[in-house]
């Protein structure tokens, strides 16, 4: 059979179409077919850390090196971190994010300097998840030697406060220091004081109190107490009119007589509590502590010119006592 | 004082948020997170507390994505996702009177039928008079007829 070249083309086109287009009729499946097969994935974490910048003063004293701790407050035993920093170094702690605990001063920065009487600083402080912590100064100074008590008034143990204190070394060197309203009164002596003997403290300086000093003697102690009782005794103030003498060296004589025996020479403020009255003499006692709980009382003449009626001064209310400072 | 707990609100709602970056091929996927569409990928900069979050991925010509996260505390989270293509598969039987199961849950008795599969493996059971007759795996890689032939072993192969 001949063909022709349109019955070729015609064939050739029929083949074309049964072959590609085999599916024109074919059913589509209604749902898509899955795997169940997990999409690939890839998760990237970007931590930011901790910076915790610890500035350090040292005080006229240079330890070996810093133990450096730090704690949370819920476990002291176990540090998050620890290390040591000589002294030149800046304390730059890096900890990773989320190390600290982030509660309120949930955390604690401990240094111990490395070196004699040099006490452990302690920093509380709240954490962040991650940035920068800066602690404040750490003062390193070695441990001062501390004196310390109440003052009170002997009279009725009242507490005085703004007495003022003086401490001094055989040399002259003097520290000052006044009690607080509830009595306590702090001296901070350099650490050197630690190990000696020679200062004495005195209470009532520039008050009507008469002064009373005592030794302090710190030996290789570093914390002393010391309460210091002004004023006469209730004793004392039952005993008669108190007056206080106006100088130093006030005579207290055995006898109202001019040039009689001298017991001893009054200090300024010193007081006695009067009984008699003769003249321009006053005859009373004067109260000498040999210590807190010890005292004696003696017998004795002043003139009225040396003296001045102290009235209640040392038995008055609190509120009064502002007198008792001048 | 209603600034000032509006204030506190702000940034107690900043507390312990960590950045979410997401990124997926196709491009312009939607994202869906915790049942949330909040966009087209790629996502950038976007704030979730730490925890579990499911990730929903959507997009044409792809096999849809769920997938858990358990975010951890950290400043930044990046998440590359690499979605599956779905291939248009022409299947043809050269036998007639069989049943075909694919995945052990999509069934046909027709020689032809187009498909949309997902690409990856997929397990094809072939049944004849409700018999086991065939079990194999097909892998769709791209758009292709896939004309089927039962499974017979090399000669000489156990």
């Amino acid at each position: 059979m001949k063909t022709t070249p349109h019955t070729s083309l015609l064939i050739l086109f029929t083949a074309f179409i049964f072959s590609s287009c085999g599916y024109m009729f074919a059913p589509k499946y209604s749902d898509p077919i899955y795997t169940q097969r997990a999409p690939l994935i890839s998760l990237r974490y970007e931590y930011q850390d901790i910076h915790i910048n610890a500035p350090i003063q040292l005080v006229n004293t240079l330890p070996e090196a810093f133990q450096v701790y730090i704690y949370d407050r819920e476990n002291e035993v176990d540090p998050i971190f620890a290390a040591t920093y000589m002294p030149e170094e800046k304390i730059d702690v890096f900890l990773p994010q989320n190390a600290l605990s982030t509660d309120k001063n949930g955390n604690i920065f401990v240094i111990y300097p490395q070196g004699p009487d040099m006490p452990e600083i302690k920093h509380e402080f709240t954490g962040v998840r991650y940035g920068k912590i800066s602690l404040p100064v750490s003062k390193i100074i070695k441990t001062p030697a501390v004196i310390e008590g109440i003052v009170f008034r002997r009279y009725d143990e009242r507490m005085l406060g703004g007495i003022q204190l003086v401490a001094t070394d055989s040399t002259g060197r003097t520290f000052y220091t006044k009690s607080r309203i509830d009595g306590d009164y702090r001296f901070e002596l350099p650490n050197e004081y630690g190990y000696r003997s020679d200062i004495i403290v005195s209470a009532g300086v520039g008050s009507l109190f008469p002064v009373v000093s005592k030794d302090a003697v710190f030996n290789g102690k570093f914390d002393l107490g010391i309460d210091f009782a002004l004023g006469p005794s209730k004793d004392f103030v039952d005993r008669g009119n108190l007056y206080i003498t106006k100088n130093n060296l006030t005579h207290f004589r055995k006898s109202s007589a001019n040039g009689s025996t001298t017991h001893f020479l009054l200090s300024k403020n010193d007081i006695i509590a009067v009984t008699q009255v003769s003249g321009n003499r006053l005859f009373g006692l004067v109260e000498v502590f040999w210590s807190d709980d010890k005292s004696e009382m003696i017998q004795g003449w002043v003139r009225e010119q040396d003296v001045i009626y102290a009235g209640n001064y040392f038995m008055s209310p609190q509120d009064d006592l502002e007198l008792a400072k001048q | 004082m209603k600034y000032l707990l509006t204030t506190l609100l702000f940034f107690s709602h900043l507390i312990g948020q960590v950045t979410l970056d997401i990124k997926v091929l196709p491009k312009g996927t939607t994202v869906i997170l915790d049942g949330k569409e909040i966009g087209n990928a790629p996502i950038k900069g976007y704030s979730v507390k730490p925890g579990l979050h499911e990730v929903r991925l959507e997009a044409d010509g792809y096999a849809p994505a769920t997938h858990e996260i358990s975010v951890q505390d950290a400043k930044r989270l990046v998440a590359d996702f690499i979605l599956n293509p779905m291939y248009k598969i022409k299947f043809r039987a050269q036998e007639k009177g069989l049943t075909f199961e694919l995945n052990g849950e999509h069934t046909w008795r027709d020689e032809k039928i187009k498909l949309n599969l997902e690409a990856g493996p997929h397990r094809l059971r072939v049944y004849y008079l409700d018999e086991l007759f065939d079990d194999q795996i097909i892998i769709a890689d791209r758009n292709a007829e896939f004309i089927y032939t039962r499974y017979q072993p090399e000669p000489g192969s156990n």
